[in-house]
């Protein structure tokens, strides 16, 4: 009894010990991970591995049990054991889980801005930040690898395509006219406030078959989700003022904007190149609206309202009147909606509609021209996450377009008008397939039929991603891109088809903690190009063709110089086409061969200020010399330009923002204007196209009054 | 009999020790969680407050502590901004969690506001306006549920603090508000056992600034 006793003494004090659970956890690649959580599940019994991996503790239990281990970024492990003393160490290995984290994403030509994009390069505040861009997006956006510097147009040309090969999408929906009106040869802005949107990508090509009728590239552009807080936004600047004001209330909120803009005060006391009858003068606003609905769904509606008007002199050459008053009036309506919520369990839709109304109305000395475009757009897609290796997403969009020119010479009761009308439906799917957390691949397939020129196209696009390790991948893009020819040309007839290139890309990644290389070699290939010998003749053909070849390197490090980032994008490109009215196969004359810009950008906390810097080279562009035998052999004066910019906090809601452009003050020209016909010595005179001014300067203040917590920073203002 | 009474004592030892209550459990991570001073001990008592979460689904003290612990984690690492985002990721998911069991709980906002001042810490240049406003907005939300909650107070006074010193302003004008939290700590403090008690050390740190 007494023996049998002191056995089960014995047996009772060993529980009381506990069981010893020990054991290693190892990632595949038998890498020791320090610091998972070890425990039988369901009690509180547990260890976390040291830095050899290893775990040890005691759990006072005899029966079967989970042994659970988990660990950020992988997949938990569970195994049943049953628990006895002397058991023997565990090995444990743990498989990486798929996450956003660890995922290999495909990068070949994007580049972002925001949270949502794969691969961020720059973030929003960097638009805004950026010297040289002066809050303009296309301007930021021209500081990346990919693009090409024209001056006279202000618009974004990638991988020498031309301006007219972006197309420009927000939250997914076409925007037809996201350029701002101007003179000719007078650079233009992308019409949207960069403040309105949460994330921008911009993609120099190999892009997604849900984006189509864009030849080149796509900028897409996300509006703003949720803000925090009510607010009211000030912006007095030496070219105008804006107000803003955002509402909230339970599920949703309005944001609302009004700006006035006049370049007459600023253009009469900084000497300008060229002469205004009438200075820029722009007023708009704009509405922004956001509504949480069922289906945890977010509906937005974007609209804005513009009104630009201007009078310029410009030189006519060869004529007898020596220049000639250009009077131009834009009006713009855009309105942009769209909903997105989880219809299912892994099932997502989106949808959207826009209208754009467009008018140009120029007023010249004899003659009168206007420009109308309406467009539409509506989109519905779907994406279903069937499980996390295998994501499909298709959709169908309708676009209508009617475009009309109306030209009267004055004094004549008659005019002559013409327009065309075009509906266009496409359909697009993708499916993405992760065969690891390494390799993934897309493939996509897209189709469009257009009415008025009663064609359909089918477009595949393909692109892979592979990671070589931890920091570094490989990505490759390939597809067909098609496009409408341009309007001028579809009002003259409508024999004549679908543009295409076709893209090649393959990039290679690393990302480093803050700093982040990107190096690209593409080529494209364009064909059924719209070619012609004389423009009034309708002779229209799709004969046209052309190639582009070229590299694109990207640095950016936040991490070297302390509260310095910086930027360095070098592109090289070659190009050739033969379209339009070209004689022969020559280099576009938006296109060079070399573009670098420098970005820089620097915290200086005893002076609450952020000072930036952007240094653009470009070396010489191509053009036509009717003076030289050949076609496009002449060349202009390479580009450069250095801009300042200095963001002073005054308070946490007074900003004021100086901007200086072209401080050492290069005499950059863009182009020339020829005579029409040669003089008596059988020459052609020439003008130079300058910039509007050699330098532009800008000083701006940002004021925004919020409530914070209990505080009200109104009486901040003084 | 007496062997009975042996036998009981020991099974009731068993009993015990086999698992401990939710409050001695809670008590003995705390204890632990008190001594812990390198990355290593806080991972060890972060995974110690996990495992007692995921017994205990309705309780989101352990949650609480867990998220603290990766806080101070992000806090201690000065170069490596993706792991101090990684560890409030990991935070963010307990806090998220907690608002789940209980939204209407002060000490939970006035951590959260805690999480996104430590997101703003990695990166001021850019993230400085936008967390701030986040950081501030989740003190108001924690001061509007339980006014006396001194660690908000502090949280709202510390932001405060630190923006005056931003904008090279003095921190003179604080110091009253220091002055009296300080005094009235043990008094506000008056929290239920194994309840988030912390603050008084940093706003000695705060009180320093007052001379």
């Amino acid at each position: 009894m007494r023996a049998y006793f002191l056995f089960s003494f014995l047996f009772f004090a060993s529980f009381l010990q506990g069981q010893n659970i020990r054991g290693t956890v190892t990632d595949q690649k038998g890498n020791l991970l320090p610091g998972c959580n070890v425990s039988l599940e369901g009690t509180y019994f547990g260890a976390s591995t040291n830095v050899d991996g290893e775990f040890e503790f005691n759990a006072p239990m005899n029966d079967s049990a989970t042994l659970k281990v988990q660990f950020v970024g992988y997949k938990a492990f569970k195994k049943r054991i049953y628990i006895t003393n002397a058991m023997p160490a565990f090995t444990i290995t743990l498989k990486e889980a798929f996450n956003k984290l660890n995922v290999v994403t495909v990068t070949a030509g994007m580049y972002g801005t925001g949270e949502s994009v794969d691969a961020v390069v720059m973030n929003s505040l960097d638009v805004v930040t950026t010297a040289g861009a002066l809050g303009d997006i296309t301007g930021a956006m021209q500081t990346l690898p990919g693009t090409s510097t024209n001056g006279e147009s202000g618009k974004l040309f990638v991988h020498g395509g031309s301006a007219n090969e972006t197309g420009t999408y927000i939250d997914g929906i076409l925007v037809h006219a996201p350029y701002s009106s101007s003179a000719p040869n007078m650079a233009v802005r992308g019409r949207f406030n960069p403040f309105m949107f949460s994330g921008t990508a911009f993609s120099t090509g190999g892009y997604s078959a849900e984006y189509g009728q864009a030849l080149s590239s796509v900028l897409i552009l996300n509006t703003n989700e949720m803000p925090v807080e009510e607010s009211v936004n000030i912006s007095l600047m030496t070219i105008g003022a804006d107000l803003a004001g955002t509402k909230m209330w339970k599920n949703g909120a309005i944001t609302a904007t009004a700006n006035y803009m006049n370049l007459k005060p600023y253009m009469s006391v900084m000497p300008q190149n060229y002469t205004w009858n009438k200075q820029p003068e722009a007023f708009g606003g704009a509405i922004n609206f956001r509504q949480k609905t069922a289906f945890n769904g977010l509906f937005k509606v974007y609209a804005t309202i513009d009104q630009s008007n201007l009078s310029q002199q410009q030189n006519l050459l060869g004529t007898e009147q020596s220049t000639q008053n250009i009077n131009l009036t834009n009006n713009n309506r855009f309105v942009n909606t769209n909903w997105k919520g989880l219809i299912a369990e892994k099932w997502m839709l989106k949808g959207g509609a826009s209208f754009t109304y467009n008018e140009n109305y120029y007023d010249l000395t004899h003659t009168t021209l206007t420009e109308t475009l309406k467009g539409s757009h509506a989109k519905a897609m779907a994406i279903h996450e069937a499980n996390e290796k295998f994501h499909l997403c298709f959709g169908t969009e309708y676009f209508y377009k009617n475009f009309a020119e109306s030209y009267q010479v004055k004094n004549l009761a008659a005019d002559s008008s013409a327009f065309y009308t075009d509906n266009k439906t496409a359909a697009f799917a993708e499916a993405k397939l992760y065969t690891s957390t390494k390799f993934v691949i897309n493939a996509g397939l897209r189709a469009e039929y257009s009415s008025y020129l009663a064609q359909a196209n089918v477009s595949p696009r393909i692109s892979m991603a592979y990671k070589l390790s931890k920091n570094n991948q490989v990505s490759f893009a390939y597809g067909w891109f098609y496009q409408d020819p341009i309007n001028t040309q579809l009002i003259a007839h409508n024999q004549i088809s679908y543009e295409k290139a076709t893209h090649y890309i393959l990039s290679f990644d690393k990302q480093m903690n803050k700093r982040t290389l990107r190096a690209e070699l593409y080529a494209k290939d364009y064909s059924n190009l719209v070619k012609y010998t004389n423009q009034h003749a309708n002779a229209y053909t799709n004969n046209g063709h052309g190639y582009v070849y070229g590299v694109d390197l990207y640095f950016r490090d936040a991490k070297t110089i302390k509260n310095g980032d910086y930027w360095i994008s070098y592109s090289y490109l070659n190009s050739e086409r033969n379209y339009l009215n070209y004689p022969y196969a020559a280099k576009p004359s938006f296109t060079n061969a070399h573009t670098i810009s420098v970005v820089y950008k620097h915290w200086i906390q005893k002076l609450r200020s952020q000072i930036g810097a952007t240094l653009s080279l470009s070396s010489a562009r191509p053009h036509n010399n009717p003076n030289q035998a050949n076609f496009m052999a002449d060349k202009l004066k390479p580009y450069s330009s250095l801009d300042v910019n200095w963001s002073f906090l005054y308070r946490d809601n007074i900003i004021f923002h100086a901007a200086f452009s072209n401080v050492l003050g290069a005499n950059n020209i863009y182009g020339y204007n020829y005579t029409p016909t040669p003089n008596s010595n059988g020459t052609y005179g020439r003008t130079e196209i300058l910039p509007s001014a050699k330098h532009f300067f800008f000083v701006g203040c940002f004021i925004t009054l919020s409530k914070t917590g209990k505080e009200n920073q109104l009486d901040k203002i003084n | 009999m007496k062997h009975l009474i042996t036998l009981t004592i020991v099974f009731a030892l068993f009993a015990a020790q086999a698992q401990p209550s939710f409050k001695q459990a809670l008590g003995q991570a705390l204890t632990q969680y008190g001594q812990a001073k390198t990355i290593e001990d806080l991972t060890a008592s972060a995974n110690q407050f996990k495992r007692i979460s995921q017994v205990e689904t309705k309780e989101w003290l352990p949650l609480y502590y867990n998220a603290q612990a990766y806080i101070r984690m992000s806090f201690m690492l000065n170069d490596n901004n993706e792991q101090r985002d990684a560890y409030l990721d990991a935070a963010q998911k307990s806090v998220d969690e907690m608002l789940a069991i209980n939204n209407k709980e002060s000490e939970i906002y006035a951590l959260q506001s805690l999480l996104y001042t430590a997101r703003l810490v990695i990166d001021p240049m850019n993230r400085g306006q936008q967390m701030m406003m986040k950081s501030g907005q989740a003190i108001g939300q924690a001061l509007g549920l339980n006014p006396n909650n001194p660690r908000a107070q502090y949280l709202l006074l510390s932001n405060e603090v630190g923006q005056a010193q931003f904008f090279g302003k003095e921190v003179e004008e604080f110091c009253p508000r220091i002055n009296t939290l300080y005094a009235n700590w043990d008094e506000l403090n008056q929290v239920p056992e194994l309840y988030p008690s912390w603050g008084k050390d940093e706003v000695a740190g705060l009180k320093n600034l007052c001379k």
